[in-house]
């Protein structure tokens, strides 16, 4: 009995979550600081689409729709879906549901080098043309995140195996590391660069262009499909590493193709947006709450899921305290702190 | 059959498996026995090839066990390790498909949902299908746990040959009440009636001679005694393993030694 309304109830959740990604999504081109009417709207879009349009189209409209509104939801899709997914993976690697991707070392790692890049002025070369000096924060950003990585996986892997615990640690070191660095170059900065530097540490979504979407949107796309497909790897590995070993998997070349793929995907979410937190922790756990812990559903869902809640989180932080807009940043760690308490608790009271 | 030879494993400089010889053949309980820190385990980590031994060699069908790809091999041997823990919540029939899906890329078609639930049946929890498994008493965990590994190498399943097929379990039944013990016991003795080799680690030494068709002893590293219960079982070996005194007489209803602690 119970079973059959599973099987019922899961479709209809999954549309569900899809339904409110559609609507989240609309929303986010709909609301901002120009009104532009849902009919101009599917003008504009028409044309984008090669259509012939016989209404009028305000070009203002256009270039606010195109430029500004459609890239940004986009970033916020793509930010909020791969930030999502990466918990989800690593919650399943380490099998703790508190995990994060910031304990492999990535935000950290790629938090040092933006604001080296910032603090040391190089962001701003002379000879380059524009376009390359917007890229180099974000690619100096998204190297920096993955070599934290490499660091903390070299100094946790022994002999060709890596130890999960060790790992753990090991990102907590440099995290430290990291942050020190950060609070030292923080301190020598200028009145200018902590306003750069403080808008990315806050993380936000201000700013996008295609270009840079375009940039992250196959690393982000790629590996998180792949990630997708590794969900009854990370099952079995729920088990322990042993049990999966035992069930038939490769378990060292599991954990590192997950490592490498949470590596790029956070990296590059975090080169271009700065540090968002608490999504990659509160929305696997809210998926986990509704479809039970079975990684086939839980990362595919985390993606829709995180999409959804970072979609509404820009809608809501450009809008209220506005005309100046919240630092993203600022509004998840709000929301998800109180969350992250509430988890602790319900796990103690269950413990007893 | 899988055919260890003169396997020597060492760690941190203690020895901890001294050249051991053993086979497990198909169709045979094999029971090892021996105080707590023995090497039971190790030895049961090496014949299932999830750690290489220092010297010797492990061979399933005359291929070192590293060379078997994991998928392969997990079609052949399914290992149950102890203190299994889970802190997802999975439903049961979820874990025990679990054991299929390295196997199987749908491992929840109806056929394989058809395996999970005979192997639930043999380990007397099918009626915990639907129960979420982080909800489970110790003992419904290993019964649950017990099945995701029958199920793994498919042993009760319609096909005839169940030759080269192996259980290698590590205190299958160390939480189990009484009924519970016989009955997977019993259930792993029908598994070997049907070809499977079993290699079954166990501290209940009348349980041994019930269900084991040989029994190893197993002292500091090293193989002290192997042999047909009848054959092998004397106070003076178990007061050499273990270090107690027993008597030993002839069970009052099986063909089997019965011990009794003195």
């Amino acid at each position: 009995m119970s079973k059959d309304l599973t099987h019922f109830f899961k479709p209809c959740l999954i549309g569900f979550l899809i339904l409110i990604m559609v609507g989240a999504v609309g929303g986010s081109l709909v609301f901002g600081s120009v009104k532009i009417p849902i009919s101009q709207m599917f003008f504009i879009f028409g044309k984008a689409l090669g259509f012939e349009i016989v209404g009028d189209i305000v070009r203002r409209d256009e270039v606010i729709l195109l430029g500004i509104r459609l890239p940004r939801t986009i970033l916020c899709v793509l930010v909020g879906g791969g930030l999502a997914i990466s918990g989800a993976a690593l919650q399943g690697l380490f099998r703790n549901p508190l995990a994060d991707p910031s304990l492999i070392g990535v935000s950290s790692g790629a938090a040092l080098a933006a604001v080296s890049i910032i603090v040391l002025g190089v962001n701003e070369l002379a000879f380059l043309p524009d376009e390359l000096n917007y890229l180099i924060l974000p690619l100096g950003a998204f190297t920096g995140g993955l070599a934290a990585t490499f660091c903390v996986y070299t100094i946790s892997s022994y002999h060709g195996k890596t130890s999960i615990s060790t790992m753990l640690l090991t990102g907590i070191a440099i995290n430290a590391l990291a942050s020190a660095g950060l609070g030292f170059l923080i301190f020598s900065s200028d009145d200018q660069q902590l306003r750069d530097l403080n808008f990315w540490l806050l993380g936000s979504l201000a700013g996008v262009t295609w270009y840079k979407v375009m940039a992250i949107a196959p690393i982000v796309i790629g590996a998180s499909v792949f990630l997708v497909f590794l969900g009854r790897h990370l099952n079995a590995l729920l088990l322990g590493e042993r049990e999966a070993f035992h069930i038939g998997f490769y378990v060292e070349k599991t954990k590192i193709l997950v490592i490498v793929l949470v590596a790029l995907v956070t990296g590059a979410c975090v080169a271009l947006t700065g540090i968002i937190g608490f999504i990659g922790l509160v929305v696997p756990h809210l998926i986990r709450l509704i479809f039970g812990a079975n990684n086939k559903l839980v990362l595919p869902c985390s993606i829709i899921l995180g999409a959804c809640l970072l979609t509404i989180a820009d809608i809501i932080s450009r809008h209220i305290v506005w005309p100046a807009e919240l630092p993203i940043g600022i509004l998840t760690s709000c929301v998800g702190g109180p969350f992250f308490l509430w988890l602790i608790m319900r796990q103690k009271r269950n413990q007893v | 059959m899988i055919i260890a030879e003169q396997i020597c494993l060492n760690r941190n400089g203690t020895q901890i498996l001294d050249d051991i010889t053993l086979s497990v053949p198909s169709g045979k309980v094999i029971a090892v026995v021996g105080p707590n820190g023995a090497g039971k385990s190790s030895l049961l980590s090496i014949l299932s090839g999830s750690i290489p031994p220092d010297l010797g060699t492990v061979q399933l069908d005359g291929i070192e066990m590293q060379n078997w790809s994991p998928a392969i091999l997990s079609a052949r041997r399914a290992v149950l390790s102890q203190n299994i823990q889970l802190d997802f919540s999975f439903s049961c029939l979820e874990v025990v498909l679990l054991g299929r899906s390295a196997q199987n890329t749908n491992a929840s078609s109806n056929a394989e949902v058809k395996i999970a639930e005979i192997a639930l049946e043999k380990t007397d929890a099918v009626h915990l299908i639907n129960r979420n498994y982080s909800s489970l008493s110790g003992g419904e965990c290993q019964r649950v746990q017990l099945a995701r590994v029958l199920a793994q190498i498919n042993c009760f399943g319609s096909e005839i040959d169940h030759l080269n097929k192996f259980l290698l379990l590590d205190e299958p039944i160390s939480s189990l009440d009484l009924k519970h013990q016989q009955k997977l016991l019993s259930t792993v003795r029908s598994a070997a009636r049907r070809g499977v080799g079993v290699f079954v680690i166990i501290h209940d030494l009348n349980l041994a001679c019930m269900f084991a068709d040989e029994i190893y002893f197993l002292k500091r590293g090293a193989l002290i005694e192997k042999g047909a219960p009848k054959q092998v079982l004397c106070p003076a070996l178990v007061k050499d393993v273990f270090e107690v005194n027993v008597c030993i007489k002839p069970h009052p209803t099986r063909d089997c030694p019965h011990i009794t602690l003195l």
